[in-house]
């Protein structure tokens, strides 16, 4: 495909009102990705009835609605960095290295390596997309069940690098994430399962009352306990900007998640979650010698913030080549085309190079303005762990109390994420790591679904799972990822 | 991994409860009900396979139970709960009296668990509900409970 689109996609983007444009959805997604479970939907759907009203042309309205969508994924991890409650699903991998972070007073640093890592992530995505968008688009629907749900055994695979020096309590937490992940309506035969006739739970447990209570939550009351203990005390921030050779030393981690975090987001229905998910533990399974992970290793901070941004670029793939939406944020972008009477598709490109070329090129431009804007608002941001803890802790509740409601309008939602956070309490005094958990309950729906929608296809012939060249070459990638540390391990060459 | 004899039987308690809970879990996942399914497995395969691994899990757990943390007693534990009784009460609260109210009260008592004086509880409890519900309200257009109770239903 010529990148002629491309070119007049640069002169639209770059003229002075879409650049202002393009500012605005920024700023805009970056607010509302801070603030837990808004995300970038509800930005969208706050503006795009006022964009369209005003006569806004759709490159313009495109262009504002990805700076909102990008600007999300930036700012959600602010509040995960800063106060151990993920801002979005993507953002829940990036509290387990950022947080310890924060607490070891460098809150500025990890904030401004999650903007370095976010600006790669989407860089890589968006020139993936420039250039193999369409050859993507062909691999996302060569995925059928049975392809997903190998996708899911090599993310199960990758799983056994969060195994720690308890791998009992690693299982039991992953277990029990995959157990959580079946409550709610079967969508395949219409059961209702462990709802006990509560309508609330009929959609299942949602992933921002789990996320929200098991980390916020449980966070607040071992807050309580450590002020007991004398040693609750102001943290400090630290000096800003991350060293070159702490940059240097996370480019690895950075380039292979905005890789991983790509190849996930193009395909539909998996997203920010999964992708940061398994690039968090295929990290740790590569880059975790001295078992830092999880105790404020900038590596393990970088790689998911990577993976988050290069899948929300990875979503774009399907939207564009094909007329899919590849998360439920592209869905309402898709929607927003269809307003204009814009039909998305590869003719896209040929027809309306201004729309697609437009959106692309302020992706780049983007992703420049948000590292830009990001790194010298560090400073401002951290400011937030300065307050007093008589202010910061009742707004962390206060926060996690509005993130529930403002998605759910529940209060019964409220008191299942209060349940849930002291779940997470228990779990955390008795010595279970929480991530396994929540890997565990991101991974199996959509295991069990793509299993039984497979086997459903085959008649219950195990042979779907080998029979395309993606799955063996997935298996095989599990079977490497299990082995080969501890093939390495025997050698000595990982500890 | 030998089993530790030393281990006090309280240890070991968590992995019993663990136990009941996948039996438990096992008996509601064989008695799913649904009429039909359109793949072999159905419905009640997978969570009570989940089940069985998790009984067999509770086991090995209650055999080695591992490292845990104390818990916490006297005027901690009063903290603790206190704390929790305020989070659900401003939960009860939220639609009934309404979100300024609930929030209100929620971070007046937190900022008072955290050491805050009365004044400085005061300051951050009315402060950040007004700022939260004008951020929110105002700036986001998320509509906020006002309360059941001033709406006279």
């Amino acid at each position: 495909m010529s990148l002629d689109y491309l070119w007049t996609g640069f002169a639209v983007a770059l003229q002075w009102h879409n650049l202002l444009f393009g500012l605005f959805g920024c700023f805009l997604g970056t607010v509302v990705g801070a603030l837990p479970a808004i995300g970038p939907i509800n930005g969208i759907a706050l503006l795009l009835p006022l964009l369209y009203t005003l006569g806004v042309p759709p490159e313009s309205t495109m262009i504002v609605l990805a700076g909102i969508y990008y600007g999300a994924e930036y700012g959600g991890r602010i509040s995960s960095i800063l106060l151990n409650v993920p801002g979005d699903a993507g953002a829940v991998m990036t509290a387990l290295d950022g947080y310890p972070m924060a607490r070891e007073g460098r809150a500025a640093e990890a904030l401004a390596l999650s903007g370095i890592a976010s600006f790669i992530g989407g860089l890589v995505s968006v020139v993936a997309l420039t250039f193999f968008g369409p050859l993507f688009g062909q691999l996302a629907v060569g995925f059928g069940p049975a392809e997903y749900f190998v996708l899911m055994v090599f993310a199960f695979a990758t799983l056994t690098s969060m195994v720690g020096d308890q791998p009992i309590k690693t299982l039991i937490a992953a277990t029990l994430g995959l157990v959580l992940a079946t409550v709610g309506l079967d969508p395949t035969s219409g059961a209702y399962r462990f709802t006990f006739g509560e309508p609330e739970l009929h959609d299942g447990i949602e992933f921002i009352i789990l996320v929200i209570g098991l980390f916020s939550v449980s966070e607040v009351l071992m807050l309580l306990e450590r002020q007991y203990a004398g040693r609750l005390t102001l943290l400090s921030v630290g000096r800003g900007l991350p060293s070159l050779a702490t940059v240097r030393s996370c480019i690895g981690a950075m380039l292979r998640g905005a890789g991983i975090g790509f190849v996930i987001g193009v395909l539909p229905g998996t997203g920010a979650s999964v992708a940061s998910a398994v690039s968090y533990t295929t990290e740790k399974r590569i880059s975790d010698r001295n078992g830092t992970f999880g105790k404020g290793d900038p590596r393990g901070l970088a790689a998911p913030e990577a993976a988050n941004n290069a899948a929300a670029g990875g979503a774009f793939v399907p939207m564009l080549t094909l007329g899919v939406p590849g998360s439920g944020t592209t869905a309402v972008m898709l929607g927003a085309l269809l307003l204009y009477n814009i039909q998305p598709g590869p003719q896209l490109f040929s027809e309306r190079p201004e729309i697609a070329g437009g959106l692309i090129a302020s992706m780049y431009i983007g992703n420049l303005l948000l590292l830009i804007l990001n790194l010298p608002l560090v400073q401002l941001f951290v400011r937030m762990i300065l307050l007093p803890n008589w202010i910061l802790l009742p707004g962390v509740l206060a926060l996690a109390f509005l993130a529930v409601y403002s998605a759910y309008a529940s209060t019964l939602s409220i008191v299942i994420t209060l349940s849930i956070g002291v779940f997470g309490y228990v779990l955390r005094k008795l010595g279970f790591d929480l991530a396994p958990l929540i890997l565990g309950f991101v991974l199996g729906k959509v295991a069990e679904t793509n299993l039984r929608n497979a086997l459903a296809i085959s008649g219950g012939e195990l042979g779907i799972f080998f029979s395309s060249p993606i799955a063996i070459v997935l298996w095989l990638l599990a079977a490497v990822v299990v082995v080969l540390p501890l093939v390495l391990r025997r050698r000595g060459v990982l500890s | 991994m030998g089993k530790d004899l030393r281990v006090p039987f309280s240890a070991r308690v968590p992995a019993l409860v663990l136990f009941l809970f996948a039996v438990a879990l096992a008996v509601e996942a064989a008695r799913i009900e649904y009429a039909f399914s359109s793949d072999p497995l159905g419905p009640r395969a997978f969570p009570f396979g989940l089940a069985v691994l998790l009984g067999g899990l509770a086991v090995a757990w209650f055999v080695w139970p591992g490292r845990a943390e104390p818990w916490p007693r006297g005027g901690l534990l009063l903290q603790s709960v206190g704390l929790l009784a305020l989070a659900y009460l401003a939960a009860w609260l939220f639609d009934r009296a309404g979100f300024l109210i609930a929030m209100g009260l929620l971070c007046t008592g937190v900022a008072l668990i955290f050491r805050a004086t009365l004044v400085q509880a005061l300051l951050s409890g009315i402060g950040q509900a007004l700022l939260w519900w004008l951020l929110f309200v105002y700036g986001l257009r998320i509509p906020l409970p006002v309360g059941r109770w001033f709406l006279g239903s």
